[in-house]
């Protein structure tokens, strides 16, 4: 199976999401490395992977993830993943997968967290 | 290698403290005579100088006391034929003296007359007055001496007698307003007798002596050629004045300049002839000076070096005569390495250390020869003790069904059964027999183990063999008493044996053992083990007559039933801690999922990794019969050979969807194994280090309650359970590893995981169970 994403550019709130729709495995893994990677270094604030139609991800994807996250940290930047379908969270959950990533399980948490960011920016 | 560098090692630090001594006995002998030969090479120089200096002081004052007192006796011009006598006599009285003239001033030329004698072979001739006369005049030197009164020194000269320097005297008279010079008296000094003691002052090849003039005119005529040259011109940039010394020595200040005759580097000196001021002037060269010295020295270098050479010659061979026997023992010690004692020694003085060493040696290698045959002998003695030995095991294995492994299957019984003796023989036994509908078996262990054990054994297995195979199947509780009367016969050595026997009935599943002392069989139903309560006897061989009782046991489809000796549950490991009832009731539980045979196998790897490295001390002997059913065997199964490329992970997930679907299994499922068979297929792919057209073989199994993918490759030797590197879990974004992932997701996703190495190939099983509505799926399925 192939991985297709789709890129949502939000520069207002510097959001990036990427939808990813498909397997993430060891075949569209090196590709996705790659996107990611660009991503990464395109400095958004918060970087959503949307898994609402991700199917599959095996361990060679989460590296991949773990990669990025790493990165984002690094830069004092976040990166998060939102929509997860059982069998991926399942994945995410025996692997123990980065406990102190942020998960939105759907849109609407995704959009009140990112409003109480902007709120904590005002605030601050 | 120890000769040469030891000889080596000898003859260096020698030679070159020799050679040190011989060069410090030199260089101090050298010193000494440098400064002898340079002192008498001093001694001569001044020697020689001085003796010049005297002649030449001799010879000009000669000279001038002559002209002087000439001038002295005469006032007035005498007659020709008294001038001509004084001539005479003045040239007779010095044989140096080359000519003598006496010649009128100008203002008395008209009536005067003059007079020149010179030497003309032995005779004198006397010269045309007139002439000479004129031609003396016009001489500068002359002309000055009538002008300024003063008596002088000419420069040289040719004249009639040859090559001359002449002094000139004032003749003079009274005179009416004070003196009046009316002649000039001159002598002339044959050049070739101030060469003749020049010459003696030679004091190199290319060196000089010569005369300075009081004017500073350089003169001489070596090689015969004159010279009258002012100083300056030779020795340009030199003033004489500055070198002149009364008392001449070689090292007294001088100048260093270039040698006019050859161009070469030299010294000049002067040194003043007393009494007069002409000089004597030296050119040397220091080189050729010092010639005599630089000879010496190479004298002694030459020497020096011969000395050595022969002094590092006599070294090396006296070195050579006494390490000679230690090379040839190091040479033969080597050759006794290689096991040649025969090897001949060196010959050396018995008295001294080396011929000791040899004694020493020679007497070791008789010791080790006698040691070797020893040993020899001993190692023979004992390879046929083992040769026997090894033939006893045979003979011992050749007693058991099927050589000490045995398998056996018959409609829905299945036997399979291991020996493994501690030593090589021992007196643990299994044996079965089929017949009548009934599998007979028996297991048993002798007390001891070795070779009494083994004989012991040998007779029960007899005894046990009469019961297998007699008419009729008598039960075991009566066979044991039988077995136990005749292994009591003769048994004076007290040897006994504990011994199960049981007799299964094939088609209704019914068991009937009994036990003489031997422990209980483990049983093993639905997937849980536990051992069986039973009724035991004695052990046999120790008391005749005596009464066993019977144990029956109903046995159901898929149980399994273990009999084993106290080898398996008394193993022990390094700490000596026993395996234990528990651990062996655990282990034949994990691998409840196995094939018997494997089961079997996998029960011995598993107490020997608990023994680690402490040896098998007691006989071990398994027998396990299994009924077989339903759940073991695969319902359904799917096979097939995946090539090992890039596509491989791919390719087995399509292979897996496809089968998964067909078998109608559940999607969660699907997914879980899917990932499991992409880590499983990536580690082949990228570590297994297989070839291009390398296969591995998948296989997927459904049974009653579970399903089991298996992965086998050719690979190398890999067991990712354990091989595997597996990320710490849990870790926070900064602390999370990337990677090692992989082996989690294979233990956490599959309930049960088995790997095992075998015929070059890892073979891996995973096992996955059947969720409980699944299980009612097939049930309702099959209904």
């Amino acid at each position: 199976m192939e991985l297709e994403t789709t890129r949502d550019e939000n520069r207002e709130k510097s959001l990036l999401r990427v939808a990813m729709k498909g397997a993430l495995n060891t075949d569209t893994a090196p590709g996705f490395e790659e996107a990611l990677s660009d991503a990464v270094q395109e400095n958004w604030q918060l970087l959503v992977l949307d898994m609402k139609e991700l199917d599959y991800i095996s361990s060679a994807g989460l590296r991949v993830i773990f990669k990025a996250a790493k990165q984002q940290k690094g830069e004092g930047r976040s990166l998060a993943v939102a929509n997860r379908q059982p069998q991926i969270e399942k994945v995410f959950e025996i692997l123990q997968a980065l406990p102190d990533m942020a998960v939105f399980a759907n849109d609407a948490e995704l959009d009140d967290y990112l409003d109480a960011m902007q709120a904590k920016v005002k605030g601050g | 290698m120890f000769g040469r560098s030891f000889t080596t090692r000898l003859i260096l630090p020698v030679t070159v403290a020799c050679a040190a001594v011989i060069g410090l006995g030199l260089t101090i002998d050298y010193q000494f005579s440098r400064s002898r030969i340079l002192s008498s090479l001093e001694e001569n120089a001044r020697t020689s100088v001085e003796g010049t200096v005297t002649s030449l002081q001799e010879l000009f004052t000669g000279v001038e006391s002559s002209a002087r007192l000439l001038s002295e006796a005469l006032t007035a011009l005498p007659e020709q034929a008294q001038l001509e006598q004084l001539a005479r006599s003045m040239v007779d009285s010095n044989p140096n003296i080359a000519g003598a003239s006496i010649v009128p001033t100008q203002e008395n030329l008209a009536n005067e007359r003059g007079v020149y004698l010179y030497r003309k072979g032995d005779q004198l001739a006397v010269a045309s007055a007139e002439a000479f006369t004129i031609d003396a005049r016009q001489r500068d030197w002359v002309r000055r001496v009538s002008i300024e009164g003063e008596s002088a020194w000419s420069t040289p000269r040719p004249s009639p007698a040859g090559n001359v320097i002449s002094f000139a005297a004032p003749l003079r008279r009274a005179d009416g307003d004070g003196d009046a010079i009316f002649a000039i008296a001159t002598v002339d000094l044959a050049l070739s007798a101030l060469d003749n003691i020049l010459a003696g002052l030679k004091l190199d090849r290319h060196g000089f002596g010569f005369l300075v003039s009081p004017d500073d005119v350089l003169v001489g005529s070596p090689e015969g050629r004159m010279i009258a040259d002012p100083f300056e011109t030779l020795f340009p940039g030199i003033d004489p004045a500055e070198l002149s010394s009364d008392a001449p020595r070689l090292a007294d200040s001088g100048a260093s300049t270039v040698c006019p005759s050859n161009g070469a580097p030299c010294e000049l000196r002067l040194a003043a002839v007393g009494g007069t001021r002409w000089r004597l002037g030296i050119v040397f060269s220091v080189d050729e000076v010092l010639a005599p010295l630089r000879d010496y020295q190479l004298r002694v270098a030459t020497v020096g070096i011969l000395m050595l050479v022969v002094l590092a010659t006599l070294i090396t061979s006296i070195t050579r005569r006494v390490t000679k026997p230690l090379i040839g023992l190091s040479a033969a010690s080597e050759s006794i390495a290689r096991g040649d004692l025969d090897v001949p020694l060196p010959d050396a003085p018995p008295s001294d250390e080396v011929g000791q060493l040899v004694d020493a040696f020679d007497s070791m290698r008789r010791d080790l020869g006698s040691y070797l045959k020893t040993l020899e002998a001993e190692t023979q003695r004992r390879g046929r003790l083992e040769g026997e030995l090894a033939a006893a095991r045979e003979i011992q294995m050749a007693m058991v069904p099927q050589g000490g492994e045995a398998h056996f299957r018959k409609d829905r019984i299945e036997l399979w059964a291991r020996v493994r003796p501690a030593r090589a023989v021992g007196g643990d036994l299994y044996s079965f027999e089929s017949r009548d509908g009934a599998l007979l078996f028996a297991i048993g262990d002798v007390s001891d183990k070795g070779v009494p054990a083994a004989l012991f054994m040998a007779r029960a297995m007899s005894l046990i063999q009469q019961w297998e195979l007699q008419s009729g199947i008598t039960p075991p509780h009566i066979a044991l008493r039988q077995l136990n009367d005749a292994l009591c016969r003769d048994n004076d050595a007290c040897m006994f044996l504990t011994l199960t026997l049981g007799v299964l009935h094939q088609n209704t599943g019914s068991l009937e053992y009994a036990s003489g002392g031997h422990c209980a069989p483990i049983l093993l139903r639905e997937g849980s083990a536990k051992s069986v309560e039973q009724q035991r006897g004695p052990a046999l061989g120790l008391q005749p007559e005596l009464d066993f009782p019977t144990n029956t046991l109903q046995i159901q489809a898929d149980d399994r039933l273990f009999f084993y000796t106290d080898g398996f549950d008394e193993a022990q490991n390094p700490q000596e801690e026993q395996l234990g009832e528990e651990r062996l009731l655990n282990l034949l539980q994990i691998s409840d999922g196995l094939p018997l045979t494997e089961t079997g196998d996998d029960a011995f790897d598993q107490v020997d990794a608990f023994a680690r490295s402490e040896p098998q001390a007691d006989d071990m002997t398994l027998l396990a019969i299994e009924m077989r059913g339903q759940r073991r065997a695969p319902l359904q199964k799917e096979a097939a050979s995946l090539t090992v490329n890039s596509e491989l992970p791919s390719a087995s997930a399509l292979w897996l969807k496809k089968h998964w679907n067909s078998l109608g299994l559940w999607d969660e499922g699907l997914h879980d194994l899917l990932l499991v068979l992409e880590e499983v297929t990536c580690n082949i792919r990228d570590h297994a280090g297989l070839g291009a057209d390398a296969q591995i073989a998948l296989s997927l199994e459904r049974f009653e309650d579970r399903v089991e993918l298996e992965c086998i490759d050719a690979g190398v030797p890999f067991d990712p359970l354990t091989g595997a590197h597996g990320a710490e879990l849990g870790a926070t974004t900064e602390d999370a590893e990337i990677g090692g992932l992989g082996v989690h997701l294979i233990t956490r996703l599959t309930n049960r995981q088995f790997y095992r190495r075998e015929s070059g190939r890892n073979i891996l099983r995973m096992r996955l169970a059947l969720p409980e509505d699944q299980l009612m799926n097939l049930e309702s399925g099959e209904g």
